[in-house]
C-alpha cells in the first residue's frame, strides 16, 4: 500500500524551529532502546528530511522490521523508503538535508555522483543510518533503517 | 535449409555406447549378487545380535549397494531411453513441419507434453535452449499441468520461463512445509527460504524462486531473485562464499540481493530509465566451512559448485537470449566457483569479485575467462583480513592485483562509515561496534557494484 505523505508548512516550520534551536539526537546506545523506540526515531527523522526537502513523497513500503547482528545475538531494526521528485537543483535539497542530519550529531557524507546527481549518507552515533539521494528536477529518495535493537 | 530426415548416425552410436555400458553395470551387479548368495551359504556369515536375532551383516551391506546400484543404472537408461524419445519426435516434427520450430505442429507439441507428463526425465535429455523453444510454444493450459505434476522439475529446469519456475517451485515449496515428516535441516532450508520470501514481502518487491533442490547426500539448493527475471533489462547473479548454507544463509544473502537491487533501482530511476534489475540471491553449491575445515583449501566444492553455476547461466542465456546484462558477483570462496565456471565453458558479461581469498586454480588472467573485454571488476578492503589470510603463502592469484589485469574499484569509502571495515558481505556487530560489509546500503563498493551490473562499469571508482 502506498501511502503519501505530503511536505506540509508548518512541519517545515517546525524543523526549521529544531535546527534553530540546535536540538541533538538522543545519543542513547541503540541496544538500549526498544523496538518501537527506534521505528520512532527513524521516522522523526525521515518525515523531517522529506519535509526540509518539500514536495511529495511515497512509501515504497509500510515500514517493516528486520532481522540484524548484535554482538549478543540476533536483533531487529526497523527499515523505511520513500521516494518522490525535487524541482531545483539536487546540490540545493542535499546541502538543507545534510544541514538538517549533521545539526543533530550524524557523521554525514555527502557523494556527488555528477554535478546534478547527489547522494547524503548519514550514520547518527547510536548506528541509526539515513540516506537521501536526488538528482536535478527529478527523481529523490529517502530510506532509513534504525538502529539494531534486542529481540523483545 | 535441408533438414536431416533420420537419426544422426553419430548420436545414436554415442547413445548405443551408453546404453551397452549400462547393461554392463547391472552384469556386475548380478555377479555381485550371486556373491552373496554364495556367502549366505557359509556359517562364518552370520552373527548374533544381542536379544539373540540372527544377522549377515555382509550380505545386508553387499545386497544394498547392489540395490543402489541397480537403481542408478535404471535411472541412467530411463534418461537414455527418453533421450531417443525426444530424437524421435524432433525427427516427427521435422519431416512434418518446414517451419524452423519442431514445436509449431501442434500434435508433436502435444505428444512431448504427454511424454513429460508420463517421464519427466525425458526433459534431463533436451537442451536449455529446446526446452525454452518448446516451453514458449505451450498453452497456458498445457503449462499449467505440466507444473502442477511435476512442480520440483519444472522449477528447477533450465529453459522454463522464470515466472512458471516460480510458480512451480513455490507449489513445491507449499506441499513440503505442510509435510510433517520432513525435518531437521531440510525443514530449516524449506523454512529459510520461506523467510527470505517473506522479507521481499515485506519490502513490497517481486520476488522469484528460481532454485528449489534437495540434491542427495548434498547441502539444500535454492535461489531467489528480486525483480522479475524475464523482463529485466540487467541480471546479477550473487555467489556467496565459504561458511553459508541454505538455512543459516538465505535470509542475509536476500538481503545482500535486495541492496544491490535497490542501489540499481535507484540508479535506474535517476536516469529517468523504465528498465528493470534482477538479482539473485545464489545459494546454489555447498559452499565449504570456514578453516579448519579442509575442504576451504581444497578444490572440490568449486568445481562442483561451477558445474551448477554454469548451469543457471545458461540457463539465463538460453531462455532469455542475449539481451539482458548479465554479471556474476562472487564474494570470497565464490570467486572461486566462479572462475571455474567462467574458464570452463559459461559465459558472462560482467564479473565482480570482492574479498577473494584466490581464484581457480589455472586461471591466471582476465584473458582466461569468457567475460566482456574489460568487465572483469575485483576489490578486497584494506580491512579485511580474511581474505587476505587466504593470499598469504598459499600461492593463490590475488583477482586484485595487477598481474590479473582486472579492473580495481574501491572498498574503502572516503568518511569514516561508508568503507568496508570487514570480510562480511553485510554490516555485523562485534565488540568492536558496527563493522561494514562489501554490500551494505551506503558503501561505495555497493553503489560501484550496482553501476557494474548496469553495464556502467566505467563509472566505477
Amino acid at each position: 500500500m502506498k501511502v503519501r505523505h505530503r511536505a506540509a508548512v508548518t512541519g517545515a516550520m517546525l524543523v526549521v524551529g529544531f535546527m534553530l534551536a540546535g536540538c541533538q539526537t538522543d545519543a542513547r546506545e541503540g541496544t538500549n532502546m526498544t523496538a518501537d523506540e527506534a521505528r520512532a526515531e527513524m521516522l522523526q527523522h525521515l518525515d523531517a528530511v522529506t519535509n526540509v526537502v518539500g514536495s511529495e513523497w511515497a512509501d515504497r513500503y509500510e515500514p517493516a522490521k528486520f532481522s540484524c547482528g548484535l554482538s549478543q545475538g540476533e536483533g531487529q531494526q526497523w527499515t523505511a523508503d520513500r521516494e518522490g521528485s525535487i524541482s531545483g537543483a539536487a546540490q540545493v535539497a542535499a546541502s538543507a538535508v545534510a544541514e538538517y542530519l549533521d545539526a543533530r550529531g550524524f557523521e554525514v557524507r555527502t557523494r556527488e555522483n555528477s554535478s546534478t546527481d547527489i547522494d547524503v549518507i548519514a550514520r547518527a552515533p547510536n548506528g541509526l543510518d539515513i540516506q537521501f539521494g536526488a538528482v536535478d528536477d527529478g527523481f529523490a529518495y529517502v530510506s532509513g533503517q534504525s538502529v539494531c535493537v534486542p529481540r523483545e | 535449409m535441408t533438414r536431416k530426415l533420420g537419426m544422426d548416425p553419430e548420436h545414436v552410436l554415442a547413445l548405443s555406447s551408453r546404453l551397452t555400458a549400462q547393461v554392463g553395470r547391472l552384469d556386475v551387479v548380478a555377479a555381485q549378487v550371486d556373491e552373496v548368495a554364495w556367502a549366505s551359504l557359509n556359517p562364518v556369515s552370520y552373527a548374533i545380535q544381542p536379544g539373540g536375532l540372527v544377522i549377515a551383516p555382509w550380505a545386508i551391506v553387499g545386497t544394498q549397494v547392489a540395490a543402489a546400484r541397480v537403481r542408478q543404472a535404471a535411472d541412467d537408461a530411463a534418461v537414455l531411453a527418453s533421450s531417443l524419445v525426444f530424437q524421435v519426435l524432433q525427427q516427427q516434427a521435422a519431416s512434418a513441419a518446414a517451419g524452423s520450430s519442431p514445436f509449431s505442429v501442434p500434435s508433436v507439441r502435444g505428444m512431448l507434453v504427454d511424454a513429460v507428463l508420463r517421464d519427466p526425465r525425458l526433459l534431463g535429455a533436451m537442451t536449455a535452449g529446446q526446452v525454452a523453444a518448446w516451453w514458449a510454444s505451450l498453452s497456458e493450459a498445457e503449462r499449467s499441468r505440466l507444473i502442477e505434476k511435476h512442480p520440483l522439475l519444472i522449477g528447477n529446469t533450465e529453459g522454463v520461463a522464470y515466472a512458471d519456475r516460480d510458480r512451480a517451485n513455490r507449489l513445491a515449496l507449499d506441499a513440503m512445509l505442510a509435510d510433517k515428516s520432513i525435518g531437521g535441516g531440510q525443514r530449516g532450508a524449506l523454512e529459510a527460504i520461506r523467510d527470505a520470501i517473506d522479507e521481499a514481502k515485506k519490502r513490497g518487491e517481486p520476488v522469484q524462486l528460481m532454485i528449489l533442490d534437495f540434491p542427495k547426500g548434498a547441502d539444500p539448493r535454492a535461489a531467489i531473485a528480486y525483480g522479475d527475471l524475464d523482463t529485466a533489462s540487467s541480471i546479477g547473479i550473487l555467489v556467496p562464499g565459504m561458511n553459508n548454507t541454505v538455512e543459516k544463509s538465505m535470509v542475509s544473502l536476500g538481503t545482500a540481493a535486495y541492496n544491490l537491487y535497490r542501489e540499481q533501482s535507484i540508479l535506474l530511476a535517476k536516469a529517468g530509465s523504465g528498465e528493470s534489475p534482477a538479482v539473485v540471491a545464489w545459494m546454489g553449491y555447498q559452499t565449504p566451512g570456514a578453516f579448519p575445515d579442509p575442504a576451504v583449501l581444497r578444490e572440490e566444492r568449486a568445481q562442483v559448485g561451477a558445474g551448477y553455476l554454469a548451469g543457471t547461466l545458461g540457463g539465463l542465456c538460453s531462455t532469455l537470449g542475449p539481451n539482458p546484462h548479465l554479471t556474476v558477483f562472487a564474494h570470497s570462496y565464490g570467486t572461486r566457483v566462479a572462475t571455474y565456471a567462467l574458464s570452463e565453458g559459461a559465459s558472462a558479461d560482467s564479473l565482480v569479485m570482492f574479498g577473494s581469498p584466490g581464484i581457480a586454480e589455472g586461471v591466471n588472467s582476465v584473458t582466461d575467462l569468457r567475460v566482456e573485454p574489460g568487465e572483469v571488476f575485483a576489490t578486497r578492503a584494506d580491512a579485511d583480513r580474511i581474505a587476505g589470510l587466504g593470499l598469504i603463502g598459499s600461492g593463490n592469484l590475488d583477482p586484485t592485483g595487477p598481474r590479473f589485469g582486472a579492473t580495481p574499484f574501491s572498498s574503502e569509502g572516503s568518511s569514516g562509515h561508508d568503507g568496508v571495515d570487514d570480510h562480511g558481505m553485510l554490516l555485523a556487530e562485534d565488540s568492536n561496534g558496527k563493522q561494514q560489509g562489501y554490500m551494505d546500503s551506503g558503501t561505495d563498493s555497493l553503489r560501484d557494484m550496482a553501476l557494474i551490473g548496469l553495464g556502467r562499469g566505467g563509472q566505477a571508482e
